[in-house]
């Protein structure tokens, strides 16, 4: 395929438009110093100390609102009755046979963005990807129950 | 998903040259420091352009890296390879340029940009169409299809879910095959 192509014959260097390195050489200092070892484990202590104290904020994991869990079990409802909606395939070899990565990788997507739906239900991003993968999973099936017969090609 | 060679790590060049290098370039030696920029800038900047999506952000953090790589080079200990420990690097301080960004431009493709052109002069058809995705699906493709690393990986990186991660990849490579 084309894109994998692309990807594989990508270059490992590319050229900057202009010299960097004037602008690098005028930002070095003239002597390089060390960090003193008991600077290092001071600031070691000191930052396990704050950690420890904080610790218990970070642990504490949001609890999902009733109206984020209500939210997501429809959309899921929704979801699974549109696919429920389209066109069976004649036999199991055949749904065997059809499941490709991409579905399978949007599936795995789409139940890990519930997942952190759940812990940050105030972030819309993540329930517009929600929304784009569960989409994107319907449009997939959808084609592959009209050709269920055609061969596999990756995005 | 393309099988190939992760890159994870800068090109290697003659090592005991190199570490020849590292050496005089802890010690102060500017010289030294000159050639091993010589010898990875290209990488760098690839790195840094594909992850901040325009030259000039991207050339801002290719400087920044060898400022810190100045910096830090006195605790470089051998004990990884200068190519891992640089790519590291690289790959945080792009993202951070990248995150300086204002919100609404992470949003948006960047569009037409200069061509970028290989140490060869050959144009990158990849590169060419990289700016025309939004910031987050492709710093998730570079890092996933060009540089070899995992989704959980990823989402640590840009501090995003692992779901999000595959979406984020799954969108990239649609939009790319749309504009191929």
């Amino acid at each position: 395929m084309e894109l994998d192509r692309l990807i594989q014959d990508a270059p490992k260097a590319l050229v900057p438009e202009r010299d960097l390195w004037p602008g690098i050489e005028s930002r070095l200092q003239p002597s390089v110093r060390r960090t003193s070892a008991w600077a290092l484990a001071a600031s070691l202590f000191i930052g396990l100390l704050i950690g420890s104290q904080l610790r218990p904020l970070w642990l504490a994991e949001p609890v999902p609102s009733v109206s984020t869990e209500r939210l997501l079990e429809l959309l899921e409802q929704q979801h699974q009755q549109r696919l429920a909606s389209l066109p069976q395939p004649h036999t199991m070899q055949t749904v065997i046979q059809s499941e490709n990565t991409d579905l399978r990788l949007l599936r795995e997507a789409r139940l890990e963005l519930k997942q952190a739906l759940r812990n940050q239900p105030d972030n819309l991003a993540l329930l517009d990807l929600l929304l784009w993968t569960q989409q994107r999973e319907f449009d997939l099936t959808q084609q592959q129950t009209r050709h269920p017969q055609q061969s596999y090609h990756p995005l | 998903m393309v099988s190939q060679e992760p890159l994870r790590k800068l090109p290697e060049h003659s090592g005991s040259e190199e570490e020849h290098l590292i050496t005089l370039a802890q010690q102060g030696d500017r010289h030294a420091f000159a050639r091993l920029y010589r010898i990875h800038h290209g990488r760098v900047y690839a790195l840094c352009l594909r992850l901040c999506g325009a030259p000039q952000p991207a050339e801002d953090a290719c400087q920044e890296v060898f400022v810190r790589v100045w910096q830090r080079l006195p605790q470089f200990r051998f004990e990884a390879q200068f190519s891992s420990w640089l790519h590291r690097l690289t790959v945080n301080l792009a993202l951070d340029q990248a995150r300086k960004a204002h919100w609404w431009q992470r949003l948006l493709p960047l569009g037409q940009q200069p061509e970028p052109l290989t140490e060869l002069g050959e144009p990158s058809p990849l590169d060419r169409l990289l700016p025309n995705l939004p910031t987050r699906p492709r710093q998730v493709f570079v890092l996933f299809a060009i540089e070899g690393y995992q989704h959980k990986e990823i989402a640590h990186l840009l501090r995003i879910s692992e779901g999000a991660s595959k979406a984020h990849y799954h969108r990239a490579r649609q939009q790319l095959k749309e504009l191929l």
